[in-house]
């Protein structure tokens, strides 16, 4: 361990010692009370044992050296043959114990033979019992009887309480040795043959405790089998997020080269894709033969929108068309469609549908159209009838009457782009609709077009490169706002793709300091999207120029955020790569560098769960600036830090929520309007009850910006989720706002945001059983929540598109399952709550309260599901997505078995 | 260079053609058009690396056999901006917003004036009143009651030309001007704020008799300078309130201890019924007609002294808006007190006078209050007819009328018309058309109007008559409280067709607060408890 004061040791080092101290003290008071009162308490069984113990103990002392042997072993066969319970000390070990001074001295004087090494290893575990007042005692004689021997004993005849102990000893003096400098050679021969034995006797924990303490993870790959590989590969996922840097890396390459050893290669390629590294994926992909394996690989790789060329490098021969079609997404649009059919969902929805004001308790009736709340309706209809393509307003509007003018100026943009939004995935019909608003004479509505185009290309690729050959002539266009969104629309289209062309394209933009701020940042924020986690050198270090060499007045400008939330992008998931960034930044003077440290130090971390960082983020909060002479602006990013850092994980996630209650009591303005971004984001269409009380309270805060925040995160919360309760809760707040203008546009989106796709689609960074981060999505996410920190200066004011950003991380929550042709076919799968089984013993449920449906069918965000029948295998390794079934051949219908 | 067999995909569709390397790439364009439809110059043909030009070398794409290009662009018309521009809340100023919204502003309290302002928001249910004002010119010198009257018609049109709610100021300082013991009461109560109880109690110790009901009858006695509305050839000129709001009552003293003494008879003037609440009184009417039938004592000119009289009064002209007044305070003299009549007293939506008016009215009366009711009848009847259609239609139409319901949902007011009259016609394979029925209704009804009281304008042809306006009062006591006023909705928007019928909603004027609320809500003001309870109600005439 390399820093034994973190609270985030895993291994229960002291559980066991404590217990056999406890053990230790009983045996002892009642060796205690057996001395003041012998005879009376031992039975004539009990005496008879003590008195052949102490017999032999005098044998040992005596000089002639040819009964010791056979002393020894008579002592070895009764102290391993005799049985107790839990609760005591055995009894044999209880009458030695007195006479261990004496034996250890004893010991001492033997020369060096065979009966010496027996004799350590029977005052090994005799040490046991000392283990309070000479620690380390049986690690100790175990190691002397090793040493020497040529035919040493095997630890795991002495039981597996012995063992545990050992173990508990062995991480502690390794600790020492390391810090020291010494040898550990010998003490990790000696814990993988521990690790051996606990692997053997379902103590799957332990021996993964223990060889993390003697750091040599990697060596329990040679020690699973294919009865415990499963059990000890899940344990070990489940450590990850309370390790530090680097083991758990460590442990997720362990994982990984466990299932690639037993053939597990969509888990491999899971954990592959959650390291984010290049050369495992590509070579996880490669490895099946199976073309049904590698169709399921490429869903998998699709949905965590792993950049294309990765895994179809250019020298490399062309892969097949109908992967190509799986890996590009192609198939999306469809299933979506044919899911949301099956569910019934497919009408549109109107405005009327989501607001329900006739069950708001204020009234009011308008036939007047006001830009404010049509705007709201744009918004809401895009997300709500999102992916489904046959909104009312804009796909399906008749011809002249379309919703985009009933919108002035900037909303027009938005309500263009929202176009995209509803046409979501849909490549073929999507673009040309799309198209012809281009050719409009209003520049709005041209931008919004552009706009559309990226938007719809989010997470689907098309073989013509579509969005680039139509947004990449706008790049250089005289109109900001045209120039604006054909950026935003690539930085949309290729999120995650790592393109370099398109970095070339959009790189010089942020460099050149003709360029206003807002162009240079937004261009900063596309690359940001583009290359999330690749660490671009050259992205990376024109961002760093730019803000070096900028004008102060230029950064200062509200866009300078975004500036610096596309070099954090660059690094998300990196962990320690971002380390020179961070210190070239804290070079730079001006306040911006402040926050682009926290930026590009939370999206490092991010869902790392790590302790260090959430104190060091929660130690900016406890600053109580004066704000007319520092900008606090980077105290908003902290707090939105702690839940990005905090969300990979439950319990860290749950303490998060206290410390954002302690914030919310004493935090600055700033901090208290981030709160609830924080919450958002930590608890991303997952609305639980807790969380959504909580949020409720701040949508009714004092300051109008709590509460905005608040409400969008009620929105984020929900998203997707259909929640009653919550949907109440926005009715609600639309009737306590009705007079101000910018709640209810608030309440309005959050309405929006909750019926997302008509509760088919979610917005949660995490898919295949929560244990991948999706990095697209964070980028969505974190950019969204980057323009609530100026809520009035982005999305109140005419930067309302800003809202789409959130389409990054829209993803259908279904899981479908498919035939060997790719069509759907209809399955009995179970559905419910997700369970934590880490680590209990047998085979329990992992799903609790379930449900059984037909695929295709929706899963909540806490939800896993399972199959009904043995009838199909499934590819997948979590039912989630797209699930390429397989006939079972051993399958026989119930029929049949009564036939 | 031979031509080659491409494929082109659009709008989800394939199409296959034959591509000539060696002609230009406008001509490939042409193809593309023979087949999706897709003007050249809107057409964008995707190629390695970007779009394809006009003048793009088909060598230089180096187009495959087999090869699928990508089109995007749309077919037909370009999308149009709407003929007229749409114009937005946020663009309108003030009284343009008031007059688009049509939402009722609400008065600010300047100080315990909730009595006044309920009372005055109570009064524009009146809409003969509303009508009269604005014709009204003050005539110079014309006295305190005339200026109150002008100040009255200045703040009902203030009112009506803002969205914040109003300070009726300039109002207050002539009320008070005229009628002086609201100006002590106020100096009195010196606090300003409204919730101050203690304060209101003060005020209202002070001058324990004013209360809405007290500003009511002096708003009225004020408005008594408002001209009438002239029948064009009325020799008599009567004044408004004479007209629309006083009755006449024809009471019958009959002496209990001298049955031979013979009934004397009295006319008397009212503008507004009381309703006693005595202890075993639970409905309205039930208290009307209590306070109609009671018995007195007073000097019998046969006896020679004071004797037990039982007094039978009816009324023997109804005007179009009665006020009905709860008498919920009353004097209590062994604690020196005004005291308030917590009970809850049921009153009805609709109200029938034909209980309430003297044998002679009611004959006048009978066939008209009969065909109304008959006709109302018909028209619920039928109204029920169109709504089951209506929702056949709907859910029989969902696919093939499909612009009705998504655009309803953004224009609520405009496209409701739309569905309205599609709705209409397929009823009316049923149902004669609802506009005729109308008509001949309206003829059936003008033939059984009295021909006397037609002649009397602004007295009630059907005795039938609705709830519009209610004045409540909210406390425990006489001396302290809270007034809110109540109004129909229909009263603001009156609607523009049958179809619009059936708002039964309310607008609660809580001094500047202004919101909506249900009919089931306005019938739980019928008191029980401190909460508010109906104190002045206002029913105007049920007419065709």
């Amino acid at each position: 361990m390399t820093a034994p004061t973190l609270p985030i040791a895993p291994v229960p080092v002291d559980d066991p010692k404590k217990k056999k101290q406890e053990e230790v003290s009983d045996g002892k008071k009642k060796g205690v009370d057996s001395k003041a009162d012998e005879g009376e308490e031992l039975s004539e069984e009990d005496l008879q044992l003590k008195n052949e113990l102490e017999m032999l103990v005098e044998r040992l002392k005596e000089p002639t050296t040819e009964l010791h042997r056979p002393a020894l072993e008579t002592l070895r066969t009764l102290i391993r043959t005799s049985t107790s319970s839990m609760t005591s000390v055995p009894k044999p070990l209880k009458f030695l114990r007195p006479h261990y001074p004496e034996l250890q001295t004893l010991y001492e004087q033997w020369p060096a033979s065979d009966d010496k090494d027996l004799f350590a290893d029977i005052l090994s575990v005799l040490a046991m019992t000392y283990s309070d007042t000479q620690p380390h005692g049986t690690l100790h004689y175990r190691l002397l009887a090793t040493a020497s021997s040529k035919t040493p004993s095997d630890p795991g005849s002495w039981g597996h309480e012995y063992i545990r102990h050992l173990a508990a000893e062995l991480g502690s003096e390794y600790t020492i040795r390391f810090e020291a400098g010494r040898d550990t050679t010998e003490l990790i021969t000696l814990g993988l043959e521990c690790a051996k034995f606990l692997l053997e006797h379902n103590s799957e924990a332990d021996a993964v405790d223990l060889l993390e303490e003697l750091e040599n993870i990697s060596k329990i790959i040679e020690l699973v089998n294919k009865d415990t590989f499963t059990r000890v590969c899940a344990y070990m996922l489940s450590c990850v997020n309370f390790l530090p840097p680097p083991d758990d890396v460590s442990f997720l390459r362990t994982v990984h080269d466990i299932y690639m050893q037993y053939q597990k290669v969509p888990n491999a390629l899971a954990i592959a894709i959650r390291l984010g590294d290049r050369t495992l994926i590509e070579a996880d992909f490669r490895a099946p033969a199976n073309p049904q394996m590698k169709r399921q690989l490429a869903f998998l790789l699709a949905r965590a929108q792993i950049p294309f060329e990765w895994v179809q490098p250019e020298d490399f021969e062309e892969l097949p068309e109908d992967l190509i079609g799986c890996l590009s997404n192609s198939y999306l649009s469809v299933h979506f469609r044919q899911y949301g059919k099956e569910l019934a969902v497919l009408e549109p929805k109107s405005l009327e549908d989501i607001y329900k004001t006739h069950l708001e308790n204020v009234r009011t009736a308008t036939n007047v159209d006001s830009a404010r709340a049509n705007l709201a309706g744009t918004f809401v209809n895009a997300f709500v009838n999102a992916g489904f393509g046959n909104d009312k307003l804009m796909v399906e509007a008749e011809e002249g009457n379309s919703w985009i003018y009933k919108n002035k100026d900037h909303g027009m943009m938005s309500a263009t782009a929202s176009l995209g939004l509803s046409l979501l995935w849909d490549t073929d019909v999507g673009l040309s609709h799309v198209d012809k608003y281009t050719y409009s004479s209003e520049e709005h509505i041209k931008a919004g077009a552009l706009l559309a185009t990226g938007i719809l290309n989010c997470s689907v690729r098309t073989d013509a490169d579509a969005a680039l050959a139509l947004l990449g002539e706008y790049i250089t266009n005289k109109s900001t706002a045209l120039k604006t969104s054909a950026i935003i629309g690539l930085g949309l289209a290729y999120v995650g793709s790592h393109r370099e062309d398109l970095i070339n394209l959009l790189l010089p933009i942020v460099g050149d300091e003709s360029i206003s701020m807002e162009i240079a940042s937004i261009s900063a924020l596309a690359l940001g999207f583009i290359g999330v986690g690749s660490c671009h050198y050259e992205v990376t270090s024109t961002i760093l120029q730019t803000l070096m060499e900028r004008d102060d007045n230029q950064l200062n400008e509200k866009w300078g955020r975004f500036m610096a939330l596309g070099l954090a992008l660059q690094f998300l998931g990196q962990q320690e790569a971002s380390d020179t960034t961070i210190e070239t930044l804290k070079a730079i003077p001006h306040p911006l560098s402040k926050q682009a440290q926290i930026l590009v130090d939370i999206c490092s971390y991010a869902g790392t769960s790590n302790v260090l960082k959430i104190q060091s983020l929660l130690h900016h909060c406890s600053d109580h600036l004066n704000k007319d002479k520092e900008d606090d602006t980077f105290q908003a990013f902290a707090v939105i830090g702690i839940a990005l850092i905090a969300m990979g994980e439950d319990v860290g996630a749950e303490m998060a929520l206290r410390q954002f209650n302690h914030l919310m009591h004493y935090g600055e303005p700033t901090i208290r309007k981030s709160v609830p971004l924080a919450l958002g984001l930590l608890s991303a269409s997952n609305p639980q009850l807790p969380i959504l009380d909580t949020l409720s309270k701040y949508s009714h805060d004092n300051d109008i910006q709590v509460v905005l925040s608040a409400i969008f995160a009620m929105g984020l919360v929900g998203a997707g989720s259909n929640n009653a309760r919550l949907a109440q809760m926005l009715r609600q707040l639309a009737g306590y706002y009705y007079k101000e203008p910018d709640c209810l546009f608030m309440v309005r989106i959050a309405q929006g945001l909750v019926h997302m796709g008509k509760g088919t689609i979610g917005i949660n960074p995490f898919f295949s059983d929560r244990q991948i981060m999706s990095r697209t999505a964070i980028a969505g996410l974190l950019a969204t929540l980057t323009a609530f920190t100026d809520t009035k200066g982005f999305i109140l004011d005419r930067y309302h598109w800003m809202l789409y950003f959130l389409v990054t991380a829209m993803y259908p929550r279904f899981l479908i399952t498919l035939n060997e042709e790719l069509t759907s076919v209809p399955v009995t799968v179970r559905v419910g709550q997700a369970v934590d089984v880490v680590g209990q013993a047998g085979k329990p449920r992992t799903i609790s309260g379930f449900q059984t449906h037909q695929t295709p069918v929706r899963l909540g965000t806490t939800e896993r599901a399972e199959l009904a029948t043995e009838e199909y295998l499934p590819f997948a390794h979590t039912l989630e997505g797209f699930v390429i079934l397989q006939k079972n051949p051993g399958w026989e219908t119930q029929d049949t078995m009564e036939l | 260079m031979p031509k080659i067999s491409v494929s082109v995909k659009h709008a989800g569709k394939t199409h296959h053609l034959e591509l000539d390397p060696d002609e230009p790439a406008t001509v490939f364009k042409q193809d593309v058009y023979q087949l999706t439809g897709v003007p050249p110059d809107r057409m964008k043909v995707m190629i390695k690396g970007g779009v394809l030009k006009d003048d793009t070398n088909w060598r230089t794409v180096g187009p495959k056999p087999n090869q699928v290009f990508m089109v995007i662009g749309a077919a037909g018309e370009l999308p149009k901006p709407p003929s007229k521009p749409v114009v937005f809340m946020e663009d309108m100023d003030e009284s343009a917003l008031a007059e688009a919204l049509r939402m009722p502003v609400g008065l600010k309290n300047l100080g315990n004036t909730c009595y006044m302002n309920a009372t005055v928001q109570a009064l524009r249910a009146i809409p003969e009143l509303q009508d009269a004002l604005k014709r009204y010119t003050p005539s110079l010198g014309g006295g305190p009651q005339s200026m109150l009257t002008g100040a009255m018609r200045d703040l009902y049109d203030s009112m009506g030309k803002t969205t914040e709610g109003f300070p009726p100021l300039l109002f207050l300082g002539v009320l008070r001007q005229v009628v002086p013991q609201f100006n002590e009461q106020s100096r009195a109560g010196a606090g300003p704020a409204q919730q101050d109880l203690h304060a209101i109690s003060l005020m209202i110790q002070m001058a324990p008799e004013t209360d809405a009901e007290e500003c009511w009858t002096q708003i009225m006695n004020a408005l008594s300078v408002l001209p009438g509305t002239e029948a064009p050839n009325s020799s008599n000129q009567k004044k408004f309130v004479e007209q629309f709001i006083t009755g006449e009552m024809t009471s019958e003293f009959r002496c209990v201890e001298a049955p031979e003494e013979p009934p004397t008879t009295m006319k008397e003037k009212i503008t507004k019924v009381t309703c006693n609440i005595s202890k075993d009184t639970n409905f309205m009417h039930s208290g009307i007609m209590g306070s109609l039938d009671q018995t007195i004592e007073k000097h019998s000119p046969t006896l020679g002294r004071e004797a037990q009289y039982t007094q039978h009064s009816r009324i023997s002209r109804l005007p179009s808006n009665i006020v009905v007044h709860m008498v919920r305070f009353h004097w209590r003299r062994d604690i020196g007190k005004k005291a308030k009549i917590m009970r809850k007293v049921k009153f009805p939506f609709e109200l029938d006078a034909m209980d309430l008016v003297t044998d002679e009215l009611k004959r006048k009366l009978a066939d008209c209050n009969g065909k109304i009711k008959e006709i109302e009848r018909g028209r619920a009847e039928r109204r029920k007819v169109r709504k089951k259609t209506k929702q056949v239609v709907d859910s029989s139409a969902v696919t093939s009328a499909s612009t009705t319901e998504g655009s309803s949902s953004g224009n609520p007011g405009a496209s409701g018309d739309v569905s309205m009259t599609d709705a209409v016609t397929v009823a009316a394979g049923e149902l004669e058309d609802e506009n005729v029925l109308r008509e001949k209704e309206k003829k059936a009804f003008e033939l059984t109007i009295d021909p006397d009281l037609r002649a009397d304008t602004g007295a009630s042809v059907t005795g039938l008559f609705e709830l519009c306006g209610i004045v409540t009062h909210k406390g425990a006591s006489a001396d302290s409280g809270h007034y809110i006023g109540f109004v129909k909705k229909d009263t603001f928007h009156p609607p523009k067709s049958y179809l619009e019928e059936g708002d039964e909603d309310w607008y609660q004027f809580d001094d500047e607060k202004v919101s909506v609320v249900t009919q089931e809500k306005v019938s739980t003001l019928d008191g029980g408890g401190e909460s508010a309870s109906a104190y002045i109600l206002l029913y105007r005439e049920k007419r065709l």
